[in-house]
């Protein structure tokens, strides 16, 4: 209520001036200098005063201020001007544009760096591009935007995406990068909404990462959530309603397709009689039965502002979104950020922030997808002559003859009842000390990151029939914690003189990690309502309680520092080293140190006659990196105990043990990230257009994961430093934007990453390593000039015609029948056997890809982001299943293409060879390109401005991912997978295309 | 102005903290390596995880039925005819290098080889740390149970593959992958060795609470069926004279019998009875649910597929074959007939119906398990069921087959090779034999040993298989064995493939 009565006031005292003093009302209009084009929204202020109006959509202002007063016009990008109004009534402004905006800020490692000082090759975001995105998760809104990241989704509600940054090194799960939010270390930014972003950069080489040291290899995604800004108090919301719709939901084969195929599959089976697609009672399409379109929603409130002492800014977000599956399905978001900044007195500044993110959702059982994609389509979801069956009358498999692997998916579905919630508090804290003015500053801040949850899956007592049902109710609960505590500790120098300037940072952090857990299930609970479901309420005997085990305490300690140079904006040099101590290696501390440099050369006499370049910087880096994201600990002996190694004897006697392996541990060291970056930031054609070219080479040594050993050590795999994996190659982001007419302007941003994966050693320990075990045989092998976890196994040559073809071909293989494939005889000894395995690919993408294309024209914004990748191998693990559901449903696209008498095909096997473990391998039927384009997202939005007390509206519609074009006979290319076990999938959750009507608004 | 310098000073001071910051073992472990060598509670501890090594599903479930049962003339696959194509590989001895269930079997059985191998390597250092001679006793003791852990391992993993690695201690992975086979004559060697040590330090019996666990007799058993197959590869006089000096030891010692009732001895409730030499213990400890229970799916995975209630259903693999059945009703076997086969359509004397919905006409009755015992929540049939290894028939069988090998050893218990043959089919309601072949002790072994991964060695063992097996697709000289892993070929390239695969 005050502030409205000083608004008052102001606005009185503004108008009584104008009765005072001599004023001209001056006009006057903003243009760029270098092409004349008018600039919309630059401020025109009277100096000292507050007075002052922004540009309107022509370039325009008018401004009444006495004479002889200051205009000071400015325009983010462009170098602020100061016009002395003497008695010109109109004016004309140029303004300079200001180095592609180089005097941009950039977060880097503990601190902020000028763009134009950087020598290492970052990517960064504003929030703004990213809220233009309807995804759950920041990282998939980032998807095709950056070069050298590359995202893979992951379909489930309130799941986030993978995220790899130049390349596969390390270990599967381990190689994603470090996120840091205001200063806290988290494992991934799932929690946050889009709109809590301010500003998101991606640091991408060992040089940049450097100052992150033992988290870090992998890059590191830094993130700022909103603050306020000085002098403007602003309250926003932003809120959207969507649609999510399955999309290239695989085809399945029909009852009389499936009866087709089974028929011919045991045509040669002795004794077997052909049924009829008659004598069945349905024709179940599983996936539209399992399938619905799904509503999701979003709402944020943001309020920020500053004053001269203080930033302080407010946020409310709520998300939800349904999932897919028809089932209790869904994923419910609240947080809550608050952060304020204060300036106590001329030299300590405090800070505090905070990010609550309440979540909780109901997961829909997987399973159900997977048993759609295998269950024969022959017997009825519902079924009244199951009569066995209760409480609902699914139709059972069983009940058809079909064994225990097949289950009713939509009874799956239905019974599931597992529900998770929890909560994450990210808090952090800190004090800055300026001990010289300016020139020295101490920083102590104190970091966590706090999570708490706790999920509860409950199945009633049911029967479909067969063996899927359960004849008493089952709760199980999860409860567990874990936080991380980051305790940094700062000393910032910073000198000028003359015309160098430079600075020194010496710094200390300590890391204290853990995670607990308990677990339990009970018997017959009573499932009344949630406050009913309390394992203590079950059958005394059924209960059964235990600790989590996947718990784990690790701690950290770090030194480390970081020198930069700037002569003359010209030459620019970085320069860290780390030590860093871990629990995680037995090999305690690595030390890590790295070097960038940087030549403006545009900022040189002999470029000025030049005018290709606006600007032109050459920069250079290396650094390295120890990784300590690696499992912990698991170099030392550990011994195994509970009931998988206790004895049983008498009558049902337990006798406890402690067992162990017996394969010596492998001591481990640090795993260590060496990269060399180049590359160059230019601007051209009066800074349309602005880009980057980096080429990279990564080498991380001594490569921790696990690998599988001999048989005999009482482990399948161990874990070690087992080799040296390179990841090179080229990134290139170009921007061009131009302004057609006043009403119209657009921008096209494209950018494009290469990976060459190599390994370079195995450390001398083995020649290669087998991965990627299904039923009998490794489908991968990472060996030396290689990509790791490449796909090994047979080319196929053709399929046999005939038997008697087959024969006359010389060439012996274990099965020689028509249908059959032919593998190819790769070393010329006419026996096809392992001898003739070849490598076939990697999961690792040559290429990734992105293109952004934006138009304005007028009030109306359009664009479209479209995101691709090039050249990486999938494996079809779930058509490559067969010799398991032998008597399970086919895709369409197999049942059109098979090879049959009448149709010999040279591509697929006959509906019997597909059966056989034979077929059933790695070779190129299964072994698929994942190459694909996709439209990440499509918008159309209309601005409003200065509408009755709101300064800014914003409707738009949107569609994310609504298409993707791929030849892989999958449910998405977007594949995951372990470094050896990488692109094998199993995977059969539709993807979701999200339409959305959106609004924004600013008051 | 002196704040500014105090607060940097007192955030330095958190940085003093204790030198072992970065030294910290995984949460929720138990280090090996830090076990408390001087409490007597803990010997057992490692041998505990040997035996419950036994129960690891690749070695004693699905992929021993597979591979060591339904390759015989005794078994079919079972099931439905599609169901598992690896199974009906072994069926037809279609196998190759790349079979998942004979990877998993070789997984399964070096599993046992290093659990034994953990639980005698600690052995020496309780004994050390011990004060009281009945305690260092015991380390010994444990010690000698886990070398028959050990052997019995061993036997399984050369009758199988035939040339194998011998791994008898902690390794680098490196030597792992660079050990060679050895011949079987030295796995044999190996095997005897581990028994011979271990039968002195092992006592006569245990305690009820103890029943199952292995005794003197037990490690008897096993050396003397080890010479019954080291003697038909070399050594043949001496390796008989062991069989029967061996079986005549356990026969003597008045301390085992054959149950009356030949079908009981199968049954819950003969579960470590006196006829039993080795069993694997399997519990679902009376519980109804659970991720982690002491059980082996052996019977589940035997049980009668497609029946009703859910807790008498199995997944009806490894069904009797007709051979087996005609090899029977041949014979005029009722007894054994009665206890072998589970008929559909039919009820048990318990009261359990076998619904005629079952997808096979019959299934393995030994393994038939009474829906009182089966309380787990739907698909718990037979968790509780012991898995029989050896019994006291075998031995009175395998003394009877090393006298009509002219062994003249084995005097003591006042058998002969007549008199054991014959208490046998006593117990089995047959007539008493007045004379004794060697055909004849292989058709007794057979009629009695059905279904208990027995035959198919037995018929390798004693030179049948290449006639017997010959209308499955057993080929001579290449069958005898089963093929290496081709996965193990592949983390090990020093392996030698078996001949012809």
């Amino acid at each position: 209520m005050r502030k409205k009565i000083t608004i008052l006031l102001v606005t009185l005292l503004v108008s009584a001036g104008t009765l005072w003093a001599q004023n001209l009302s001056v006009n006057g209009v903003v243009v760029d200098k270098n092409s004349g084009e008018t600039l919309i929204g630059a401020s025109v202020a009277q100096k000292g005063v507050k007075n002052g109006i922004i540009t309107n959509v022509d370039g325009a202002f008018s401004i009444s201020v006495p004479v002889g007063s200051t205009l000071v016009i400015s325009y983010i990008g462009y170098v602020s001007q100061e016009v002395v109004v003497r008695n010109e009534t109109k004016l004309r402004i140029q303004l300079n544009p200001d180095s592609k905006s180089l005097d941009e800020v950039v977060v880097v490692g503990y601190g902020t760096q000028k763009v134009k000082d950087m020598t290492a090759p970052i990517s960064s975001v504003k929030g703004s591009d990213l809220n233009k995105q309807t995804t759950s998760n920041p990282m998939s809104a980032l998807q095709g935007k950056m070069s050298g990241v590359q995202i893979v989704n992951n379909g489930a509600p309130g799941t986030g995406p993978s995220v790899k940054i130049r390349g596969v090194g390390s270990i599967g799960d381990y190689a994603s990068p470090l996120y840091i939010v205001d200063g806290v270390f988290v494992d991934n930014i799932d929690f946050l909404s889009n709109g809590d972003i301010e500003d998101l950069t991606v640091l991408k080489d060992a040089s940049a990462a450097a100052i992150y040291g033992v988290r870090a290899a992998n890059g590191v995604v830094l993130v700022t959530t909103k603050k306020g800004k000085l002098n403007q108090t602003n309250i926003s919301y932003e809120g959207y309603v969507g649609i999510q719709v399955p999309t290239n939901v695989m085809k399945l084969a029909t009852t009389k397709q499936y009866v087709d195929l089974i028929n011919e599959a045991n045509v040669n089976m002795p004794g077997y009689s052909p049924i009829s697609a008659s004598s069945y009672p349905a024709s179940v399409d599983w996936y539209s039965e399992l399938l619905r379109n799904a509503i999701t929603h979003n709402h944020s409130l943001d309020i920020s502002g500053a004053t001269d002492k203080t930033i302080y800014s407010l946020g409310v977000n709520y998300f939800y979104q349904e999932g897919i599956m028809k089932a209790k399905n869904d994923y419910e978001r609240y947080n809550f950020r608050a952060r304020i900044d204060q300036k106590v007195n001329d030299w300590l500044n405090i800070g505090f922030n905070s990010v609550v993110s309440d979540y909780s959702k109901n997961n829909a059982n997987n399973e159900a997808f997977f048993k759609a994609y295998v269950s024969p389509p022959v017997y009825p979801v519902y079924d009244n002559t199951n009569t066995s069956a209760y409480p609902v009358k699914f139709g059972s498999p069983q009940q058809y003859g079909f064994g225990a692997v097949y289950a009713n998916p939509m009874a799956i579905a239905y019974y599931n009842d597992d529900k998770e919630n929890g909560l994450k508090a990210i808090v952090s804290t800190f004090a800055e000390i300026s001990l010289i003015k300016n020139k020295l500053v101490f920083k102590t801040s104190y970091n966590l990151d706090y999570n708490s949850w706790k999920s509860r899956d409950y199945a009633p007592e049911y029967l479909v029939g067969g063996s899927q049902g359960l004849n008493q109710s089952t709760l199980s609960k999860t409860f567990g914690n874990s936080y991380r505590q980051i305790v940094d500790n700062l000393l910032t120098f910073n000198e000028k003189e003359g015309r160098s300037s430079y600075s020194v940072l010496l710094g200390q952090s300590t890391r204290i990690e853990r995670k607990y857990g308990m677990t339990g299930s009970a018997l017959n609970v009573q499932n009344v309502d949630e406050q009913s479901l309390y394992l203590s309420k079950g059958s005394s005997s059924g209960l059964f309680v235990a600790d989590a085990n996947n718990v784990y305490g690790y701690n950290g300690v770090s030194f480390f520092t970081r020198g930069t140079y700037n002569y003359a904006d010209k030459y620019l040099a970085t320069f860290t080293f780390r030590a860093d101590g871990s629990s995680k290696y037995q090999e305690k501390w690595g030390y890590f140190p790295s070097v960038g440099l940087g030549w403006i050369l545009t900022g040189e006499n002999f470029m000025k006659a030049q005018t290709t370049f606006d600007y032109l910087k050459f920069r250079a880096s290396w650094g390295m990196l120890g990784n300590d994201n690696v499992p912990a600990n698991s170099g030392v002996i550990l011994g195994t105990t509970g009931m998988g190694s206790a004895a049983v004897f008498g009558d049902d006697k337990i006798y406890d043990g402690i067992g162990a392996q017996t394969v010596v541990q492998n001591t481990l060291k640090w795993e260590v990230v060496s990269e060399l970056n180049a590359g160059f930031d230019f601007d051209m054609i009066h800074q349309k257009l602005k880009g980057n070219l980096d080429y990279y080479n990564r080498v991380t040594s001594n490569a921790v994961f696990y690998a599988p050993i001999s048989s005999g050590g009482g482990t399948a795999t161990l874990l070690g430093n087992w080799g040296t994996i390179q990841n090179q190659g080229v990134e290139l982001g170009l921007n061009y934007g131009d302004k057609i007419s006043k009403d119209l302007s657009y921008n096209i941003g494209f950018n494009a990453t290469t990976i060459d994966n190599k390994v370079l050693s195995l450390n001398g320990k083995r020649d290669y390593i087998p991965d990627g075990y299904i039923r009998g045989s490794y489908t991968t092998r990472t060996a030396v000039g290689h990509a790791i976890g490449s796909f090994y196994g047979y080319e196929i040559d053709g399929v046999y015609a005939s038997t008697g073809e087959a024969l006359r071909s010389g060439i012996s293989q274990d099965i020689m029948q028509a249908g059959f494939f032919k593998y190819k005889d790769q070393n010329g000894d006419k026996v096809i056997d392992e001898k003739d395995k070849v490598y076939l690919g990697s999961a690792i993408p040559w290429l990734t890809t992105g293109v952004d294309f934006g138009l304005n024209y007028k009030k109306l914004d359009a664009s479209i982001t479209l995101q691709g990748q090039v050249g990486n191998k999938i494996l079809n693990a779930k058509r490559m299943n067969r010799d398991i559901f032998t008597d399970g449903n086919y895709d369409l696209d197999f049942y059109t293409n098979r090879w049959t008498e009448s149709h010999k095909s040279t591509t697929y096997p006959s509906a019997e060879a597909y059966n056989s473990s034979f077929t059933q391998q790695a070779n190129t039927f299964f072994v698929e390109d994942g190459s694909y384009v996709r439209i990440q997202n499509v918008q159309i939005g209309y601005n409003i401005d200065n509408l009755k007390g709101i300064k800014n509206l914003r409707v738009y519609v949107s569609a994310q991912r609504p298409l993707t074009v791929f030849g892989y006979k999958g449910f998405t290319p977007e594949v995951n997978g372990g470094p050896t076990t990488n692109g094998i999938d199993t995977s059969t959750y539709p993807m979701q295309a999200v339409y959305t009507v959106g609004l924004k608004v600013n008051f | 102005m002196k704040n500014k310098i105090l607060i940097p000073l007192m955030s330095l001071l958190v940085l003093v903290g204790c030198t072992d910051f970065l030294d910290i073992r995984p949460e929720g472990t138990v280090p090996s390596a830090g076990m408390d060598y001087t409490k007597s509670e803990n010997i057992f501890k490692p041998v505990a995880a040997a035996y419950a090594s036994l129960r690891d599903g690749n070695a004693h479930a699905f992929n021993y039925i597979c591979v060591c049962e339904i390759t015989s003339d005794d078994a079919d696959k079972g099931s439905t005819p599609g169901d598992n194509p690896e199974a009906k590989q072994m069926d037809e001895f279609t196998y190759t290098p790349t079979h998942g269930l004979i990877s998993g079997l070789w997984t399964g059985f070096f599993n046992i080889v290093s659990a034994a191998n953990n639980a005698i390597g600690q052995m020496p250092l309780f004994e050390a740390a011990m004060q009281t001679a009945t305690n260092k006793a015991y380390t010994k003791q444990c010690a000698a149970e886990a070398k028959v852990i050990r052997a019995y391992a061993y036997f399984n993993l050369t009758r199988t593959f035939g040339r194998v690695p011998i791994i008898d201690t902690i390794m680098t992975s490196e030597q792992l992958s660079s050990l060679k086979q050895s011949s079987k004559s030295e796995l044999y060697t190996f095997i005897e060795k581990d028994l011979q040590e271990a039968i002195p330090n092992l006592p006569t019996s245990y305690s009820k609470e103890y029943a199952g666990r292995i005794t003197r007799f037990s490690a008897m058993a096993i050396k003397a069926k080890v010479h019954m197959y080291h003697a038909s590869l070399e050594n043949s006089v001496a390796n008989w004279d062991s069989v029967a000096t061996l079986t005549d030891k356990i026969m003597a010692s008045g301390k085992f019998d054959l149950i009356p009732d030949f079908r009981a001895e199968f049954s819950m409730d003969y579960e470590n009875s006196k006829e039993s030499l080795f069993e694997i213990q399997s519990s679902s400890l009376g519980a109804s649910t659970g991720d982690n229970y002491p059980y082996v799916e052996y019977a589940y995975i035997q049980g009668p597929r497609g029946n009703s209630p859910s807790n008498m259903q199995g997944w009806g693999f490894c069904t009797p074959s007709d051979k087996l059945m005609n090899f029977y009703s041949t014979r005029g076997e009722t007894v054994r007939a009665a206890a072998t086969f589970l008929y559909r359509g039919t009820v048990t004397p318990e009261g359990d119906s076998i619904k005629m919905a079952c997808t096979n006409p019959v299934y393995n009755g030994k393994v038939y398990t009474p829906s009182s015992y089966n309380k787990w929540n739907y698909n718990g049939y037979g968790f509780d069921h012991n898995l029989r290894i050896i019994r006291y028939s075998d031995v009175l069988l395998m003394f009877a087959e090393a006298k009509v090998n002219n062994s003249t050893k084995g005097l003591s218990s006042g058998f002969d090779a007549l008199s054991a043959i014959n208490k046998v089919r006593v117990r089995a309601g047959l007539l008493p034999l007045g004379s004794i072949s060697l055909q004849a002790v292989w058709d007794e072994r057979r009629a009695e040993l059905a279904l208990e991964e027995d035959r198919f060695f037995d018929l390798v063992r004693t030179g049948q298989a290449a006639t017997v097996l010959a209308g499955k697709g057993f080929i001579a000289g290449k069958h005898e064995v089963f093929p290496i892993p081709d996965t193990q070929m592949q983390l090990n390239t020093n392996l030698q493939q078996n001949p012809n695969y």
